[in-house]
Parts: C-alpha cells; sequence; structure tokens
C-alpha cells in the first residue's frame, strides 16, 4: 500500500511539473500583452528648460487637453504599425513653460531601458509630438508604460516606448533672436507704397526693405509669422521677400502679396523672426498681452516682449530710437520696464529709476552681452 | 507488465508529447524566410507575395528537363487588378536584372519560389532571358488611358505632361538614402549609436517637363492635400503612387495627384476670405456658385455672347480650385477658406466641416445667414440647411432655385450663398454645344443679372467644374471668379 501512494505522488509530481511547463509556455504573450495598472504618480524628467529641470507626472499630462489621433509608421523590418493614440501634445506641455517645440534644434527622447532618440528640427517643426497614455483606448501595457511617444507619419524608431526623459536642445541650427525691432517705428523711414486692398487703397512697405533695412542676413531658411489670432506659419525666404507688409487700413500688419493666394496671407501679424531678430508689432502685442501700468503709462511689459519674440538672455540689453540713440542697460537694473505709446504716438521705453533710463522713438531692443 | 511499469511509460508519453509540443511551437514561429516579391505600377492592388500558396492552386509545370510547382503570373497580375489596359510586364531581378514583354502571350507565363532562386520567373513561350531570378518586382505598365489614376502636371495654359506610376518605372530614377533619423541606446556607461536611412526611388520634377529649380508649384495629394511650394524636391516612386518630398524639410506629402507649375494667384479659398473682409466691414455679401462653369466654358461663353452680364462685370481671373473634384468638396473650401485636408471635407460622402465656415463668421458678428441649393444636402454647416423642393413647381432646379432667391432677397440676409447647377446638368446630358446647354448658360446669367441687380451689397461670382468632372486637368481644374463691388 505504501508503495502504492508512493507510486501514485511521483506520478503526480511529474504531471504537475509537466502541466506547469506547457502553462508557462502558453501563458507569456497574454502576460505581457495585458495593460499596465496605470499609476499617475510615474514621473518624466524633462531638462532643458531655461530655468531648471522639471519633473512631469503622468497624472499631470493626463491633466492636459488631450488628442486622439490614429498614426501609421513603419518599422525597421518594414512592418506597418498602426495605433490610436491618446494623449497631450508636448507642444501643449512645454507651453505650460512658456516654451515651444518650434524653440528647441533637437528634443531627445529617452526611454527606462537606455534607448534613445533625437528628434530633428525639420520634425519638429513639421510633426505633432503626442505623448500618449491611451493607446488604442487602453492604458499602455508594460512594454509600453508610462508614456509612449507617438509621432504620426514619422517612423516608428521615433515611437519611444516606456519614456523616461525629455531633453529639450538648442544646438547650433537654432537661431537665437538676437534682436526686436518694433514695426511700427520701423516702417516711418521706409519707402511706402499704395497697395490695393478690397475696395481701399492702403499703404504697404516691402518685406524685402524691412530685412534689409534692419535684418539683413542671408543665413535665413525659413520665416516665421504669428498673428495675434493665434495663427503662426512658416513662409519661404522667397515668398517672404516678394512680400509686403501692410501698414494701414484694416488688418494691419498684414503680410501679403498679390502673387500669393489669400490663404497665405497673415492678417494681424504680431511678430516675424526672420534670422535672429524679431518684428514685433506693438499694436498686436496690445491685444495678447497683458498690458502694465508704470508711472501713469499703459503698456507691454518688456518681459513679456522678451518672452513673446524669444529674445535670447543677455547681461545687457541696447535699447536704440529711430533717431539713432542708443542706452545700454544691465538686465538688473531692467527691473519692471515698459514698452508704451507716448502722446505723440511714437512708441518709448521706461524702467523705474530715473529719466536716463527711458528712451523715445523706441527703435529696437538687442542683446549686448550674451 | 507491472503497475510501476505502466506509470513509468505514461509518464514519459507525456513528457515526449511536451516536449515534442515544445519543439513544434518553436519550430513553428521561426518559418524559413521567404523575401516578398511585389506586384507594382499601374495596379489597384499592391500584392505582397510571401508564400508560393498565397494565390491558391499551384500548377504543376516542367522546364529545362525539371519539375516545378509554379503560379500563372496572370493569376498575378488580376489579383493586383491592374489599372486601365496593362500593356507591358517588367520582371526585375534583386541585382537589377529586368525583363521586359508584352501582357500578350503570358499563358505559359509561370512564377516559382525555390531555395536556390527565390522567386523565379519561368516563361515557357518567351525567350530564356525573360527568366529573371531572384526576384523583386513585377511592374504592370498601362497604356495610360485610365482619367483616375496617375500623376498630372499642368500650368494655367496647358498640360505638361501626364504620367502613371508604372510608366515612371520604366524611366531613370535616382536611389535616395533618405535619413530617417539617429537612435542610441546606452549600456554599461557606453553609447551605441546608429543612423537610419530608407533608399528611395526618387526623381526631380524637372526629369519630366523642363521646370526650373525654384519655381512656385501648387502641389494636390489625393486625401485633399494643397500644397504652394518651391520646386527643389523630389518626387518619390512608392508601389503604386507617388510622393513628394522636401529633403531640406523633411516633409513628405503622400500620393500626389497633380501639381500646377506657376499657378495663378486667385483660388477658390479666396472666396472665403474676400467675403469675411467684406462681412466684418458691414457689407452685405452674395456668393453665387454656378456648378460647371469651368474657365474654358466662361472664355467660351464670353466670346460667344452667351453670358452679356457677366461679360459687363468685367473679365473674371482665373482661379485654382482643390482636389479631390467633387463640389462638396470644392464648396467646403470656398466657405471655410481651407483646403480639403485641413477642413475635413475630402470625398462626395463627407459633409462635416472640421474648421468654421463664413456661416461662423457671420453668427459671429450677428449677421443673418442662408445657403441655397437644390438637390440633397452637400454640407454639414453652422446653419440649418433649406431644402428647396422643385416638384411640378419648375421646369429645371435651377429655375425654382430662382425664384426662391428672389423672395429670400428681401428677407433681410446680410450673407447668401446661392449654388446653381444647371449649367453642369445641361453640358453632362448632352454635351457643350447642345442648345440646351447654351440655352442654361444663357439663362443662368439672366438669373445673376435679376439677382445682383436687386442685392444691395458685394457679390463674389465663381464656380465648381461639374459632376461629370473627375480628372485633374487644365480645363477641371480652374474656375471664373470674380468680385463685383
Amino acid at each position: 500500500m505504501q508503495t502504492t501512494v508512493k507510486r501514485l505522488s511521483l506520478f503526480l509530481l511529474v504531471l504537475t511539473i509537466m502541466l506547469t511547463l506547457v502553462a508557462c509556455n502558453s501563458k507569456t504573450d497574454i502576460a505581457t500583452s495585458n495593460p499596465a495598472v496605470p499609476d499617475d504618480g510615474q514621473e518624466i524628467l524633462i531638462t532643458g528648460l531655461s530655468d531648471s529641470d522639471c519633473k512631469i507626472t503622468v497624472g499631470d499630462l493626463k491633466k492636459l487637453p488631450a488628442v486622439t489621433k490614429k498614426a501609421r509608421a513603419t518599422r525597421a523590418n518594414g512592418e506597418i504599425v498602426r495605433i490610436k493614440a491618446t494623449g497631450p501634445l508636448l507642444e501643449d506641455v512645454l507651453q505650460q513653460k512658456g516654451k515651444s517645440v518650434k524653440d528647441y534644434s533637437t528634443i531627445r527622447f529617452t526611454a527606462r531601458d537606455g534607448y534613445s532618440i533625437a528628434v530633428p528640427p525639420d520634425v519638429l517643426k513639421n510633426r505633432e509630438i503626442i505623448l500618449a497614455y491611451q493607446i488604442d483606448g487602453k492604458p499602455p501595457d508594460a512594454e509600453n508604460e508610462p508614456i509612449r511617444v507617438v509621432i504620426p507619419g514619422e517612423r516608428a524608431m521615433y515611437w519611444v516606448r516606456m519614456l523616461d526623459r525629455i531633453d529639450l536642445e538648442t544646438g547650433a541650427e537654432q537661431t537665437p533672436v538676437t534682436k526686436v525691432v518694433f514695426l511700427e517705428t520701423a516702417v516711418k523711414i521706409l519707402p511706402q507704397e499704395d497697395y490695393q486692398h478690397f475696395d481701399s487703397t492702403d499703404k504697404a512697405i516691402k518685406t524685402k526693405d524691412l530685412v534689409d533695412s534692419y535684418a539683413g542676413t542671408d543665413k535665413v531658411k525659413n520665416v516665421f509669422i504669428k498673428a495675434s489670432d493665434g495663427l503662426h506659419k512658416n513662409e519661404t525666404k522667397s515668398n517672404f521677400l516678394n512680400a509686403y507688409i501692410k501698414i494701414t487700413g484694416k488688418e494691419v500688419p498684414k503680410f501679403l502679396a498679390p502673387h500669393l493666394p489669400q490663404g497665405m496671407h497673415v492678417r494681424d501679424v504680431l511678430c516675424i523672426n526672420y534670422g535672429e531678430t524679431s518684428f514685433l508689432s506693438y499694436s498686436q502685442g496690445q491685444k495678447v498681452l497683458s498690458l502694465q501700468t508704470l508711472d501713469g503709462q499703459s503698456g507691454i511689459a518688456l518681459s513679456d516682449v522678451i518672452r513673446q519674440t524669444g529674445l535670447s538672455r543677455a547681461a545687457k540689453y541696447k535699447f536704440s530710437s529711430l533717431d539713432g540713440q542708443s542706452l545700454e542697460l544691465p538686465v538688473d537694473e531692467l527691473g519692471t520696464g515698459l514698452i508704451f505709446e507716448n502722446s505723440q504716438g511714437n512708441l518709448a521705453f521706461s524702467c523705474p529709476g530715473g529719466a536716463d533710463k527711458s528712451v523715445e522713438n523706441l527703435l529696437s531692443i538687442e542683446c549686448v552681452e550674451q | 507488465m507491472n503497475r510501476r511499469s505502466w506509470l513509468l511509460a505514461i509518464s514519459l508519453g507525456l513528457l515526449g508529447f511536451v516536449i515534442g509540443g515544445l519543439v513544434f511551437g518553436t519550430y513553428r514561429q521561426t518559418p524559413g524566410y521567404i523575401p516578398p516579391l511585389k506586384v507594382v505600377g499601374d495596379v489597384a492592388r499592391v500584392v505582397k507575395l510571401e508564400d508560393p500558396k498565397q494565390l491558391g492552386k499551384l500548377h504543376d509545370i516542367s522546364y529545362d528537363g525539371q519539375k516545378y510547382q509554379a503560379i500563372r503570373l496572370t493569376d498575378i497580375i488580376t489579383a493586383a487588378q491592374p489599372i486601365a489596359a496593362p500593356e507591358q510586364i517588367y520582371l526585375v531581378g534583386n541585382d537589377g536584372f529586368t525583363s521586359s514583354f508584352s501582357v500578350e502571350g503570358l499563358e505559359q507565363s509561370y512564377i516559382t519560389f525555390t531555395a536556390q532562386n527565390g522567386w523565379e520567373a519561368i516563361n515557357l513561350n518567351h525567350p530564356v532571358n525573360s527568366n529573371t531570378k531572384m526576384l523583386k518586382e513585377i511592374v504592370v505598365v498601362s497604356d495610360g488611358s485610365s482619367p483616375h489614376f496617375g500623376l498630372t502636371i499642368i500650368n494655367p495654359e496647358k498640360e505638361l505632361i501626364r504620367i502613371t506610376p508604372g510608366q515612371l518605372y520604366t524611366r531613370t530614377l535616382l536611389e535616395y538614402p533618405y535619413a530617417e533619423g539617429h537612435a542610441a541606446v546606452e549600456k554599461q556607461g557606453k553609447t551605441y549609436a546608429t543612423s537610419v536611412f530608407t533608399q528611395r526611388k526618387v526623381f526631380r520634377l524637372a526629369d519630366l517637363t523642363p521646370v526650373p529649380d525654384g519655381e512656385m508649384m501648387l502641389v494636390m495629394g489625393a486625401d485633399g492635400e494643397h500644397r504652394f511650394l518651391e520646386n527643389r524636391g523630389y518626387l518619390e516612386l512608392k508601389d503604386n503612387y507617388v510622393n513628394y518630398l522636401d529633403i531640406d524639410e523633411r516633409s513628405q506629402m503622400d500620393e500626389v495627384t497633380g501639381v500646377i507649375v506657376n499657378p495663378p494667384a486667385a483660388s477658390i479659398m479666396d472666396t472665403y476670405y474676400a467675403a469675411r473682409h467684406y462681412l466684418e466691414n458691414g457689407d452685405k455679401v452674395l456668393v453665387v456658385v454656378l456648378d460647371g462653369l469651368t474657365y474654358s466654358r466662361y472664355t467660351n461663353a464670353m466670346e460667344k455672347g452667351q453670358m452679356p452680364f457677366l461679360k459687363n462685370a468685367g473679365l473674371a481671373e482665373k482661379a485654382v480650385g482643390v482636389y479631390p473634384l467633387e463640389n462638396n468638396v470644392w464648396l467646403a473650401a470656398m466657405i471655410t477658406g481651407t483646403a480639403p485636408e485641413e477642413n475635413g471635407v475630402i470625398s462626395e460622402k463627407a459633409q462635416d466641416l472640421k474648421v468654421p465656415s463664413l456661416f461662423a463668421v457671420a453668427e459671429q458678428l450677428q449677421k443673418r445667414a442662408l445657403l441655397l441649393h437644390s438637390g440633397p444636402n452637400l454640407l454639414n454647416t453652422e446653419i440649418e440647411a433649406q431644402p428647396i423642393d422643385n416638384k411640378n413647381v419648375s421646369k429645371t432646379a435651377d429655375d425654382g432655385l430662382y425664384s426662391i432667391t428672389l423672395d429670400k432677397l428681401e428677407q433681410g440676409y446680410e450673407l447668401l450663398i446661392v449654388y446653381f447647377q444647371d449649367i453642369t446638368a445641361g453640358s453632362e446630358h448632352k454635351g457643350d454645344k447642345a442648345e440646351s446647354t447654351r440655352a442654361s448658360i444663357t439663362a443662368t446669367d439672366k438669373y445673376l443679372q435679376e439677382i445682383v441687380n436687386r442685392w444691395p451689397g458685394k457679390v463674389i461670382i465663381t464656380a465648381t467644374p461639374g459632376s461629370a468632372a473627375q480628372e485633374f486637368t487644365c480645363d477641371t481644374m480652374f474656375v471664373p471668379y470674380v468680385c463685383m463691388k
């Protein structure tokens, strides 16, 4: 009897081992395809922001407006991957920090397994980057969580799984803005032409005259134009230099040209970034930037101008007037500097601390010591 | 046999079963690699053969003393659904060796797969050098007669070239290493980096037709893409379509349908910008859209004095339209000022706008607006559509629409869009030279005269190419655009 029990136990042991082996073999895929339990506290490090590095949690990302996009990418083996990605745009994440994807020459995404990819500027400029916390309507699985980067239209090599950190890099390819020119002042000494705009004959300046007088660089490939209604676009250098800026009448400043379709015109232009120079419209700035008051004058804070145009940080800034006078001020003396329209209708700059810190007929602000 | 032996035998049997299962499973997961054989060119469906039995039964054939199991070449081509009339077949090998022959007489042409030669052509009736080995592509080249397939390059005056993907495969193409990116992995403190490229078959626009570098061109895609570009990129031949690649910008437009070299500045989308400007200026705006009045039909009508009222309004601008050539797609572009890819109306079936239209502008400005057209609903806009029923009331659809429009003129609308369709109806049924077509054009001009004379505001007159127009041509892509002040 004892022998029988021993034999039976041995048989059951062998059977159990075999069944376990079979079960393990068939369960492998299922285990990895189950969605991971979402953990909103998981952090992603962002480096390269102007102030300091910061961490953002999955929970923070879920609070931002989410987009859902069907995306397709080709893997290295030629296989097509199709997914529906849900999550905020990286652009929205950076906008919260006062930045834009377009401010960077490269953005490197690094995964928890050490894989990393540098996304080049042409992709940053042309594509949307989704930080997906849902894939095909479900939380990401163990191979993707906490976040998968999805860039519709780009190859799967950019779709970094298990996102761990985002490095924002401004390399040599990024042209920093070192000079802000105020359009209202700048156009005063430029030749003006009649421009037929629907029923009215308005005045316009040639963009080439503007660039030749105040920017003049051959290195520019594209010109960035932003309107006060939020519209922004990149225009080719040749299209830009063959066009006009209408400066009187409705919808001014308006980028336009008779040979360009009206859909390519931009009305209520806020700023134009041409190489290292940003042309800013004070009148449109008044619409979108919060107005500040200094010594009874209402205008735009210098800090807002710097943020809006992306003017580089500098130790000193030079404020120039249309008549050639200039004033250099260290950054720590600028305080709550204000740009405003004076009683003669000219732009002026003033900051606390006396009349010697003001400029009439303000034309430009330049970085002096970076 | 005692009990112990039985138990041992059962255990060994089960163990063998498990090991066998594991071994079988492993082998099943890693089948031998069969390089794909693609059927490309002028085909509706790109077939990718990765298994000799993929298309069904194999045929037993003998060639050069050997027996093979093979697929009929005609079966492969049929599966790829050739466009129009296929004329020529190209069998392309991995080493670039290519044999070409007519689609006539393929009864004894086969494709087989062998371990030694991969995909291999066996043409029993053709010369031996048609038997390409290590095949990677079968290119089908049609006679180019399909109006809806291929790449058309035009300028505002004439067609420059029309070519199909299959025909492009027979031309000189550049293998371009397109940089896809740089990746890196950190392991034990060391970085291992790689750069990735894809080989693309590309050509320049100037390889097809003389177009100087930097020339402005308007590139349109099958999904409603509409981009003004400078001629500095490459066109990429891919399977059965053509993409546009801007290498500098690293942007790509898939499935290019047509290119307009030196496009006119005027566009049907100007309707939106002009109407918005006038509405914001406090003017009332009437937009009249005439279906079927292409620019060539317009100039013809002007020459023959069929539209005296429109002639008195001055010469219309030649405005470029959008692609696809569907009435609702064009109408959506007009009332939103955006291309189909942006406004979401990219096919005949699509009706929902993704961007605000002129009606949203009117609503924001608290102005009354109305869209009038006969027939089924064309678009879902910010305002409720008013269906017009002409049954037993009028001779034609436009006749009824005209009467209703006259009524509406008196009702205080500040934005009124009216869509007349009799010109296209007449020309499609009986042709441009038929008396009824001429009568439709003249009647439409009289409607215009009456409506415009009673309208106390700005008037924009433009057109759609007509419901029969499907092909990207000089004739269909341009319509008149008149802004009457």
